[in-house]
This record gives structure tokens, sequence and C-alpha cells, in this order.
């Protein structure tokens, strides 16, 4: 009886600890992983920039654009290449309409 | 600024495939109680369960950078709504259906004791739409498809889950008790039939 009471609590210890070593591994695992995965998105993003870098921004985009745009007229002539300056006489206000 | 977001939506794209086949094999392999004394059974599962979770934390940031990119304006909306995308709406539409798929699977896995197995088990099967949507909107949608580490990484993620499927269908149930339950189920069948 004391003998297989004690067998039982070895089979019970060892599985125990089997368990805490399985543990250990998988929080090893889950660990390295997460690491890996981290550096695994800095190392395919640079990548990614370097195989297919794209373009800037979309405001430089639409700015040369705008200014490629103004310098022909409607008739094909180029247009003056003086920049448009800002009026400063007194600013008037409109308003209403509907009467 | 946005241009990072760009890298960064595709770097976690790519990063995404790799976990969410990493998390496919390992469920298939738990299902084949795939064990050594190395390796116990558990492990398997604990890894498919963590790599599930990983999966999820690196797909919402590949969502949040492609939606936040002031470059593509692709809203919110997007990313809830399938096939709401004026921008490649097919695969977009596609992706979107894969990542509600996972958030259910994830979320039915984590509540698994409130629904029951069954529920959770057809739930879980999902997966096997899920997985191949998210490729197909990697190959689909994506800026690098053609790009030789891209495509390299895809036909490794897709030859692994296929390997396991495989694997699987050959090896069968290693279920001990297969037959014992199928002998009961088919006696309390003729017991209960007139």
């Amino acid at each position: 009886m004391t003998a297989d009471y004690r067998t039982m609590e070895g089979i019970t210890r060892s599985r125990m600890l089997a368990r805490d070593v399985a543990l250990r591994q998988l929080n090893r695992l889950t660990t390295g992983i997460t690491l890996a995965a981290l550096a695994a998105l800095g190392v395919l993003s640079a990548i990614s920039a370097y195989t297919i870098p794209g373009t800037a921004t979309t405001s430089s985009t639409a700015a040369t654009a705008s200014t490629g745009a103004s310098s022909l007229t409607p008739s094909g002539l180029q247009s003056s290449s003086t920049p448009v300056t800002s009026s400063s006489g007194t600013p008037v206000a409109v308003s209403g309409g509907s009467r | 600024m946005d241009i990072l977001l760009w890298y960064t939506t595709r770097g976690a794209g790519a990063v995404t495939l790799v976990l969410l086949s990493g998390s496919v094999v390992l469920g298939i392999l738990s299902v084949l109680r795939v064990q050594s004394a190395a390796w116990p059974r558990f492990l398997t599962t604990g890894l498919h369960r963590n790599l599930a979770l990983m999966t999820i934390v690196f797909l919402a940031l590949h969502v949040v950078t492609a939606v936040v990119d002031p470059f593509t304006h692709l809203g919110w909306l997007t990313a809830v709504v399938p096939f709401s995308s004026y921008y490649r709406t097919l695969w977009l539409g596609l992706g979107t259906i894969a990542f509600e798929l996972l958030l259910a699977i994830v979320a039915t896995s984590l509540v698994r004791g409130l629904i029951g197995q069954a529920a959770w088990r057809w739930v879980h099967w999902l997966t096997y739409a899920a997985w191949p949507l998210g490729v197909v909107h990697g190959l689909g949608t994506g800026t690098d498809t053609w790009s030789p580490w891209f495509f390299v990484l895809t036909v490794i993620c897709v030859g692994a889950v296929a390997t396991a499927l495989v694997y699987r269908l050959v090896a069968g149930s290693p279920d001990p008790l297969t037959g014992p339950r199928a002998e009961f189920e088919a006696a309390v069948q003729r017991r209960e039939s007139p």
C-alpha cells in the first residue's frame, strides 16, 4: 500500500516536472517567435521599401501636377512665369443674397 | 511618414501570412496528436494558440496602418464592410472577410467554455476558409506579389499548409476512441430506429 502510494506520488511528481519543463519551453518559444516576428516586420518592411519604394507624398505630387497644368494656356502658349501675388487691398465681405 | 506606413502595411501583411500559416500547420498537427518525448502534445496546442493571438496583433497592425495611411484614403469602413473599397474592391474585400473570420475564430476560442465544444468546432472550421482568403488577398492586392521575396514566402507558406493537410488526410484520425465511439453511435441508432 505504502509502496503503491509512493509510486503514484513519484509518477505525479514526474508528470508535474515534465509539465513545468514544457511550459518553460512554450514560454521560450513564444518569446522567441515574438521577437523573430518583430525583427521580420522590420526586415520585410525594409525589403519592400527597397524593392518597390513608391512615391513620397500626395501633396508634392499634387503640387507638381498643378504647376505643370498652369504653365500652359488652353491655346498652347506658355503663360507668364511671374508668380501670382495676393491683393493688399481691404478685404470685402459678401454675405446674404437671399433677399 | 505616410510612406513609412505603407512599408509597415506591406511588412506586417507578410509577417501575418507567415504567422497564420504557422498557426494553421500547428492546428493540423494538434489534431493529429503529434508528440514526442521532447515535444509534448500540449506544447503544440499552446504554441498554436499563442501564434493565433500573435497573428491577430500583426493583422491589426496591417489593417490600421493601411487605413490611416493618407495616401490610400481607404477609410475604416473598408476594414469592416467587405467589398466597400473603391480601390481593388474584390481583393481588399477578400482580405476583410479573412480578417473577420479570424476575429470570429479567436473570439470563440477565448469563450470556448461558454459556447460549448460543438459550436467552437464549427466556427474553427472557418480557418480552412480564412487562410486561403488571406493568401488570395495577398496575391491579388499585394504590391509585392511578384517580388521574388514575397513570392518565395507565399510558396513556402502554401507548401507548408498543403503538406500538413495532405499528411492529415493520409494519416486519418489518430483518436484511439474513434472505433468504440462509432460502434456506440451505431448501437444507439439501431436501438432508436423502429
